[in-house]
């Protein structure tokens, strides 16, 4: 396969041992050696022309959806294309798929591929790598004459952006929170006068009422003319703030504070998204990230896009980041914070939900304990203390009826978010 | 069956029959007692050919790859002398020291085959059959031209066998070329070299070596017993090759397929339907006359030099969107594009200068594309 099975011996020796063959003719006036060496010299010429040939007018052009979650196996289309006026044997293409372990991805189109034609075909990928923006590509083509003497080689630079999610859970414990379900999933009614389709009760009329709305049974019995009042719909509304402060950098890799906060924030735009929330997203790193608000498959995956390259490089506080955006929550909505650490003011945490409060807003806070990582940039706090600062926040959580968790590196997320009693103080 | 079964298969009896002929042709040329014994080389070939095929899997685990190539090192030593002395012998004329000679190198053949799968495939066996090709060139004549003349064919027809076996045992696929196509790739490279070879000596008979000649003339075989040599021989060779095919494939049809690198992942190819490029497909392209048609063939040349440099135009790209990617050098690059849109969709007839220009601005481009490259 490609380098590996490239075998040039046989043209190497040929090389080697035609010209003694031909010397050993000429010295000893023996026609019939000079004529094998010619002959076979020949071949080699013939063979070269046939290698440096075979690539002219055929393409390779990649297709590829641009993302995907980890673990997931990717189809990875490949279009060759045979512009030439022969057919095509034994074309090899190596391609290199970022997210996998494998340095190359090595595929063979044995042909024949016919003259003016093409041919689709694709290999399987597997996103092995944890979550991340990778590169797909180059491609790589290569072919040979038909005695595989000499080979043709064609880089094709056509590198495409993968995107890995990183692997979402669903969290049991969100569904409660936020608007209740109606008879679609997308919608909820609440208990005011709009447009819905839930009976609310009758009134009389006012001028501008819909004439469509009238109740006639009602207005015969009264007399006067009397409308039917229906709730106001209700779209359910999660938003999410991120902590992006360097200060509660904690752990490497797969177990670091940024790992924690990003895979949770995942599955709870997931679970939103999949119960047919609005959902967006608010975090102050180097640069402020706001995905705007919005539901469904795509938006879901423009908001992971963003979410998989955020930093902890920030210097705002998460509070501070929350009140910036107070505007932006609409009442009765939920509003997630996801902190980065569990030392937080409670009188600061206090004040934030009272403004939550007096909006109308629903908080739901979790909470990544930074002390049970490896510290990075600071001494470690004891665990004795660590262990009181989980307790009091837990306390001061519970004592105010506010749904919130605690997740630290000793925890299995995927396990931990599917508990259904996940979160403290839920209704 | 797999396809690259049935090519190894094909490269399997090429084999046996290069070697026969060489072996056949290097000992009729040297040993006029030959005749009687062709059909036990015949059939001691074939056992060695198929004992190689069974050999093979187990020879290739027996000794790690560096000790392989430390023993294979050591066994070119002795090789490479008997070549010298074969030299030496040659230059003095002795045509007894020949017999023994070929007959040594005949037998080496044998030993190849059999361990064709501890070196490096097949590589001893073509070298020796080099060797054994050049004893039967020495005496000159019909021996001398059947020799070098199957050798040559034999060759490339094995070459390609080996090719697309190798090709096609590598990756997971149960598709590809079948014997027939490999046969027709190796024909067009084959025939004409073969047939140019027939014709030379058809011509010009091939000279021996002169001294070998003389001191040998008493014990050539005739014209006749040559004839009837090679009669037999083919008719052995085509039994013997019914039989190493049938039993080349029993041994060859449990083979598992190709293990995957670490750092190479083998993966299979899904492939689909084959079907024709676009509308144009299976039609002819547009003709453009005049200057249009000069800037347009600049244009299409450019393309087809940029995808060898690596820049491949997408279907679904426009020239402009192509220049985009393509980026410098800007000038010369818009002066292109410019000059080929106008000249494939414009309503006026370009002027001479323009598809000047657009050849100069093609070359710029190429140029810089080449210099990038490097």
């Amino acid at each position: 396969m490609l380098e590996g099975a490239r075998t040039t011996l046989y043209r190497t020796f040929l090389l080697i041992a035609l010209p003694p063959v031909a010397l050993l003719g000429m010295a000893f006036k023996i026609s019939a050696l000079v004529a094998l060496a010619v002959a076979c010299f020949a071949m080699l010429v013939i063979a070269w022309v046939a290698a440096r040939r075979r690539l002219r007018g055929v393409g390779v052009a990649r297709e590829l959806y641009p993302s995907a979650f980890e673990d997931d196996a990717v189809i990875v289309d490949l279009v060759i294309e045979n512009r030439s006026f022969a057919s095509a044997h034994l074309l090899e293409i190596a391609d290199h798929f970022g997210p996998g372990m494998a340095d190359r991805q090595a595929l063979i189109e044995p042909g024949p591929l016919g003259a003016r034609r093409r041919r689709r075909i694709g290999y399987q990928g597997f996103c092995s790598r944890r979550w991340g923006i990778y590169s797909v590509g180059p491609l790589e083509l290569t072919t040979a004459d038909a005695m595989g003497l000499f080979h043709a080689d064609c880089a094709l630079p056509q590198v495409d952006i993968f995107s890995v999610f990183p692997r979402v859970y669903e969290v049991a414990g969100l569904e409660r929170l936020g608007a209740r379900a109606s008879l679609t999933p997308q919608e909820t009614t609440a208990g005011r006068p709009g447009q819905g389709a839930v009976f609310l009760g009758a009134r009389d009329y006012r001028p501008g009422d819909d004439l469509r709305r009238i109740h006639w049974p009602a207005t015969a019995r009264r007399g006067a003319p009397v409308v039917k009042e229906v709730e106001v719909d209700l779209v359910p509304y999660f938003s999410l703030v991120l902590d992006l402060d360097k200060a509660h950098r904690a752990g490497t890799g797969r177990k670091s504070t940024l790992e924690y906060v990003v895979r949770v924030a995942a599955s709870l735009l997931w679970t939103a998204v999949r119960r047919g929330d609005f959902v967006q997203l608010f975090a102050e790193g180097a640069k402020p990230l706001f995905v705007p608000p919005g539901h469904g498959e795509m938006h879901l995956t423009a908001a992971l896009h963003e979410l998989i390259q955020l930093q902890q490089d920030g210097t705002t506080p998460l509070m501070e980041v929350v009140d910036q955006h107070l505007a932006h929550y609409p009442p009765g909505s939920t509003v997630g914070v996801l902190s980065g650490t569990i030392s937080v003011e409670h009188a600061r945490l206090l004040s934030t939900l009272e403004a939550f409060r007096s909006r109308g807003v629903r908080p739901l806070l979790i909470f990544v304990n930074s002390y049970s990582f490896t510290p990075v940039d600071k001494w470690p706090l004891p665990k004795a203390e660590a262990l009181e600062r989980c307790r009091e926040l837990e306390y001061f959580m519970r004592s105010r009826g506010v749904p919130g968790a605690i997740v630290g590196a000793d925890q299995e997320l995927e396990r931990e978010l599917g508990r259904p009693d996940l979160f403290w103080g839920m209704p | 069956m797999r396809r690259a079964t049935g090519l190894a298969m094909a490269r399997a009896l090429t084999m046996y029959l290069l070697s026969v002929h060489c072996v056949a042709n290097a000992l009729l040329a040297t040993d006029p007692r030959v005749p009687p014994l062709l059909p036990v080389i015949a059939i001691a070939l074939l056992a060695a050919v198929v004992l190689g095929e069974a050999l093979a899997p187990a020879l290739a685990q027996l000794v790690d790859r560096v000790s392989r190539a430390r023993l294979q090192i050591t066994a070119w030593v002795p090789y490479g002398a008997l070549l010298a002395i074969s030299m030496m012998r040659l230059m003095n004329g002795d045509a007894d020291a020949m017999a023994g000679l070929a007959a040594m190198f005949a037998a080496l053949q044998g030993l190849f085959l059999l361990l064709a799968g501890f070196g490096r495939g097949y590589i001893g066996a073509i070298q020796n059959a080099l060797v054994l090709t050049v004893f039967a060139s020495l005496p000159g004549g019909r021996v001398a031209s059947v020799g070098v003349t199957g050798f040559a064919g034999l060759l490339g027809l094995f070459l390609v066998f080996d090719h697309f076996a190798r090709k096609l045992a590598a990756y997971p696929t149960r598709e590809g070329p079948s014997v027939g196509t490999a046969f027709a790739q190796a024909a067009v490279v084959v025939l004409p070299v073969v047939g140019a070879l027939a014709l030379t000596f058809a011509i010009l008979p091939p000279t021996g070596y002169e001294p070998l000649v003389r001191s040998a003339r008493a014990t050539q075989l005739t014209q006749e017993q040559v004839s009837a040599a090679y009669r037999d021989l083919a008719i052995l060779a085509g039994a013997a090759g019914v039989v190493s095919w049938i039993v080349v494939w029993a041994l060859l049809r449990g083979r598992g397929e190709a293990d995957a690198s670490p750092a190479i992942e083998v993966v299979t190819a899904r492939r689909r339907g084959e079907e024709a490029m676009g509308e144009g497909a299976g039609r002819r392209e547009p003709e453009y006359s005049g200057v249009r048609g000069r800037i347009v063939r600049t244009y299409l040349r450019f393309l087809e030099r940029a995808a060898k440099l690596g820049l491949l135009r997408r279907p679904d790209m426009t020239p402009r969107e192509f220049s985009v990617r393509v980026r410098r050098p800007e000038e010369p690059l818009a002066v292109l594009t410019d000059a080929f849109m106008r000249a494939r969709w414009g309503p006026d007839e370009p002027a001479e200068e323009d598809a000047r220009a657009a050849e100069g601005a093609a070359e710029a481009v190429v140029g810089e594309l080449r210099g990038r490259r490097a």
